[in-house]
This record gives C-alpha cells, sequence and structure tokens, in this order.
C-alpha cells in the first residue's frame, strides 16, 4: 500500500516527460518511416545483405542507424529528464522532509523512484520501439523482413537512456562540494556509453549495460541510504 | 519516574568545518509543549533535522520515543508529526491526493473526519491543487496532514513564519486543540515569542548552535530583568553586580539586563553604588528573548539542566 502510493506519485511525476519523449519518437520515427517508402529500397537490401552475414551488432545496426540514431536521443533524453525530475527537483522544492518522513523505510522511497522510472523508460521509448519495428516490419517498407537482431539492438541503445537516468540521478542525489565530484555519475554513466558502443556483439553490448546499470544503480542506492535531507 | 520523548546527548553537527550545533542536551518530557527559539541561523532546523534522522550528527546522539533518531522505524515515524519550514509539501496534488497520499502511510490512525473537520474549517476546497494556494492556506493543509493522524509528538519548523496574524491564530488554535488530547508532545521552533507565549509550558533558546536556556517558560520571564538606574552625578567606574549579562548607558542613566539577580541584590547594589533611583522595566517575551540573545551577552553563557 505505501510502496503503491508512493510509485503513483513517481508515475505522476514521470508522466509528462514520458509522454513528450514517447512523442517525440513515435512523430520523428513515423516520418522517417515514410520518408524510408520514397527512396530507392533495392541499395537497402543490398546493404543489409552485406552486413547481415557479418552479424555484428554495429553492423546489424546500420540498415536501420537513422532510427537508432532517434531512439539513442530519445531514450537519453527520457532518462536525463527522468533523472532530473525525479532526484533534484526535491531539492529545489524543499519537498524531501516531507518524502523522507514517510513511515516506511528508505528502500522501499528509492525502490518506487526507480521502478516508475524504469516503467516511464519502458513505456516511452520501449512500447513506442516496438511499435515502429512492427510497423517497419508489416508496412512493406523494407522488401524483406527486419531480422530480430535488429529489434534488440534498438533496445540495446534504448538501454543507454538507461545509464543516463540511473547516471544524473546519482548526480542529483550527490552532496559532494565540488561539482567534479558531484558530475562522477554522468561521467561513469558517459564511460559506459563510450564502452558500450565499442563492443562488437550484442551479448558483450548487453553484458556492459548490465554491468554500467548494476554499479550505478547500486551506487545510487548507497547514496540514498546514507544520504542528508 | 518522568518518560523523555525527546532526548539528545551531546549532539553536535559541522557542516564542512562550520560548527553549527555545539554538544546539545535536551531531555523533553511526555506531555509537555516546549518553544525553541533562536535567531536565524542559531541552529534550530539543523536541531529538527537531526531529531528526525535527516541528518548525521557529527557527534553525540538524540532519541525520540526511546528510539535513536538515525534509526527510526516506520512505525516510530507514524506516532510522530513533523511540519517542515515552509509548509512544503507536494505542489501538483490537490488537497484530496494530498490527503490519500498521507492516509497511505497511516492507514489505521488517520481520521479523515477530523482532516475534513479541519479543511471545512479553513474554508478549503478539497479539489485545489497545492500550488494554487497561498502560504497561510498550504500551513492549514499541512497542519491538517500532520494533526488528523493524532501523532503522539509533534514537531514544527517555524510553522507560523510568513503567516498574516488570522491564519497564525488559526494555526495555534490548530495546535491547542492538539495539546488538549491527553499526553502529546511538542516541539516547535518559531522567531514569533507571541506564540511561544501563547502555547509553550517550556522554553529552550538556542544561540549560534548554543543552547543559551532550557527552563520553564515562566522561569524564564521572571529571571531577565531590565533595570535603570539613576545617578546624581557620574556613573560608577566599575559595575559588579550578579547576574549581569550587559548595560547600557547614558551620562545619568545606566540601564542593566540581568539574569536571575534577586530583588535584594539589585537593591543593594543600587544603594552602595550611589544611584539616586532605580526601577525595574517590565518586558515582554519577546524583548527579553532579543536581550538575552543580543551580542553583547553572547559570550556569557547561562544554561539551565534541564530536570
Amino acid at each position: 500500500m505505501r510502496f503503491f502510493a508512493l510509485l503513483k506519485k513517481e508515475l505522476r511525476e514521470c508522466l509528462p516527460w514520458m509522454a513528450t519523449a514517447a512523442a517525440i519518437l513515435l512523430l520523428i520515427g513515423s516520418m522517417m518511416l515514410w520518408d524510408r517508402g520514397q527512396r530507392d529500397i533495392g541499395d537497402w537490401y543490398r546493404v543489409f545483405e552485406r552486413y547481415s552475414e557479418v552479424g555484428g551488432y554495429e553492423l546489424l545496426r546500420r540498415p536501420i542507424s537513422d532510427f537508432t540514431v532517434f531512439v539513442f536521443m530519445s531514450a537519453v533524453g527520457l532518462g536525463l529528464a527522468l533523472g532530473v525530475r525525479q532526484f533534484w527537483v526535491d531539492d529545489f522544492m524543499g519537498t524531501w522532509g516531507f518524502i523522507a518522513h514517510r513511515s516506511t523505510r528508505r528502500t522501499t522511497i528509492f525502490a518506487a523512484k526507480i521502478c516508475a522510472g524504469l516503467i516511464s523508460m519502458i513505456v516511452g521509448i520501449g512500447l513506442v520501439w516496438c511499435y515502429l519495428f512492427w510497423r517497419a516490419n508489416s508496412s512493406g517498407y523494407f522488401v524483406f523482413p527486419l531480422p530480430e537482431k535488429c529489434f534488440i539492438v534498438g533496445w540495446l541503445i534504448g538501454g543507454m537512456g538507461l545509464l543516463a537516468y540511473l547516471g544524473a540521478g546519482l548526480v542529483g542525489l550527490s552532496k559532494a562540494r565540488w561539482y567534479t565530484t558531484k558530475l562522477m555519475g554522468l561521467g561513469f554513466a558517459l564511460w559506459i556509453f563510450i564502452t558500450l558502443i565499442q563492443q562488437w556483439t550484442l551479448w558483450w553490448g548487453f553484458g556492459t549495460l548490465l554491468i554500467g546499470t548494476v554499479v550505478l544503480l547500486y551506487l545510487m542506492w548507497e547514496t540514498f541510504l546514507n544520504r542528508e535531507f | 519516574m518522568t518518560e523523555f520523548v525527546l532526548e539528545t546527548q551531546g549532539l553536535t553537527k559541522f557542516y564542512g568545518d562550520k560548527l553549527a550545533l555545539d554538544h546539545i542536551d535536551l531531555k523533553i518530557p511526555r506531555g509537555c509543549v516546549c518553544g525553541f527559539v533562536g535567531r536565524n541561523g542559531s541552529g534550530k532546523t539543523t536541531a529538527i533535522k537531526l531529531l528526525l534522522g535527516f541528518l548525521k550528527p557529527t557527534a553525540g546522539s538524540s532519541r525520540l520515543l526511546g528510539c535513536d533518531s538515525q534509526d527510526l522505524t516506520p512505525a516510530i515515524r507514524q506516532r510522530i508529526g513533523y511540519v517542515a519550514e515552509g509548509h512544503r509539501l507536494i505542489r501538483w496534488m490537490t488537497v484530496a491526493e494530498i490527503a490519500k497520499f498521507q492516509s497511505a502511510f497511516l492507514s489505521q490512525q488517520w481520521d479523515s473526519k477530523f482532516f475534513w473537520d479541519m479543511i471545512d474549517y479553513f474554508g478549503l476546497s478539497k479539489k485545489q491543487k497545492i500550488k494554487h494556494l497561498s502560504n497561510g492556506q498550504r500551513a492549514q493543509v499541512s497542519l491538517a496532514l500532520t494533526l488528523a493522524p493524532n501523532p503522539e509528538l509533534l514537531i514544527m519548523d517555524d510553522p507560523t513564519l510568513g503567516l498574516d496574524a488570522a491564519i497564525r491564530r488559526q494555526f495555534l488554535e490548530g495546535m491547542i486543540e492538539l495539546i488538549m488530547r491527553q499526553g502529546r508532545t511538542i516541539l516547535f521552533s518559531s522567531h514569533i515569542l507571541g506564540d511561544i507565549e501563547r502555547v509553550a509550558d517550556k522554553i529552550v533558546v538556542i544561540d549560534k548552535g548554543v543552547i543559551r536556556a532550557d527552563c520553564s517558560l515562566e522561569q524564564f520571564r521572571t529571571a531577565i530583568k531590565k533595570v535603570k538606574f539613576v545617578f546624581g552625578q557620574t556613573l560608577p567606574e566599575t559595575i559588579d553586580i550578579e547576574g549581569l549579562l550587559h548595560f547600557r548607558h547614558s551620562d545619568k542613566e545606566l540601564e542593566m539586563i540581568l539574569v536571575d539577580t534577586a530583588d535584594e541584590k539589585i537593591a543593594e547594589w543600587a544603594k552602595s553604588s550611589g544611584a539616586t533611583d532605580y526601577q525595574a522595566i517590565n518586558m515582554n517575551l519577546e524583548d527579553q528573548f532579543i536581550e538575552y540573545t543580543a551580542p553583547a551577552g553572547r559570550n556569557k553563557p547561562f544554561v539551565w539542566e534541564a530536570k
């Protein structure tokens, strides 16, 4: 009951950002699909045929690279916005006292925030990506069906938004006196980004994302539990 | 044996190298209404945040309802009402939404009828958003939210700051309503000494992070005295009277702020120093507080031990 009350509050606060990111991604994605339909698709076929034999995710990404750029931008934009909304704004508004005095454990407050952030990322980016992929595959934009791996690449790219979310959240929670120390959360997230895009296969990419997420999540949890409000 | 609802032992807090609280020892018994007063930056909010476990002490400890402030369990928090400075509530919620949110954490204790009666009394609507309420209205919602669960201990950080006289009165009436319930303890900080005088039975004065008075309100009222002495010729060269905090003078008049000085001692000193006349000047609590914490007297610690 307490967790759900907190989750509902957090979801309500994330909703405008989630809806904005979803609308932008949906609009730009739909426009790109329409634009793709006007082009010589034979060229795309030749490109994809060559790359799919190699199987590296960086190559698999290429036929859909213009999509993934927007998935990346939307996911990172939404991640940063949610991180700021959930972990910075209470400081500015002075509402931490009201939140922290809830008769529940700090872990529950933290869990509700993170769950709401994840749900917002999944709905705002993940579901829109699912819809765009389904549309691209179903209405003849490509002369061949896009393989599942292309779909998974979209999720991996979208997952980078999660790193941005956790990095921004960690910066918001940090009470470090120096900006360089305070910004270390985002610095770490950026380092994981760079490491991730250098991975050759999908699974190494997901592995890097998972490690980055777990480390950032742990750092945030530690900071939240020991933080002064 | 007296049961202390709130206790601190050597509570100390540094922000970097700046000392905010210096070895605070406080004991507040059950049923007590304690006014916590101090100038801006004296350490009131820091002390309250330490008590509620929002800040970590540099040294010392504090306990609320028998539980260490750093480990307040949800069950203990449920028994403590807290009104934050500035009444910072979640701005996008309506009055009804914030009541529902609050009640989710206090299911057994939440008195919905009491809350809505108070909201009606304050003339607020349940559909009004917090962000559209004035400072005073937000204070009213904040008070209703805090009192509806009938807390055993109520901690308020300058709750009447920025409120007009009428709303302040309503706010204090709300507090009195809680006081009238048996065994309820209140700690509230305020700049407005008139408010303290109306409801408190104990006063704690904090200055530059140090407790400078901890006694009953009555004791404080009788202890701080302002006495004006008139001299025929010149003023005495030295002033050696017990309890002198500070003084001001003109050519033939000397005004002293005295602490806990017996009337006989004052009369004796007037006679020995050649004063032609002297009289005690009436002060209200605010005057007493200002004189007591005036810079000239700051280096003269005067602490009543907590009983």
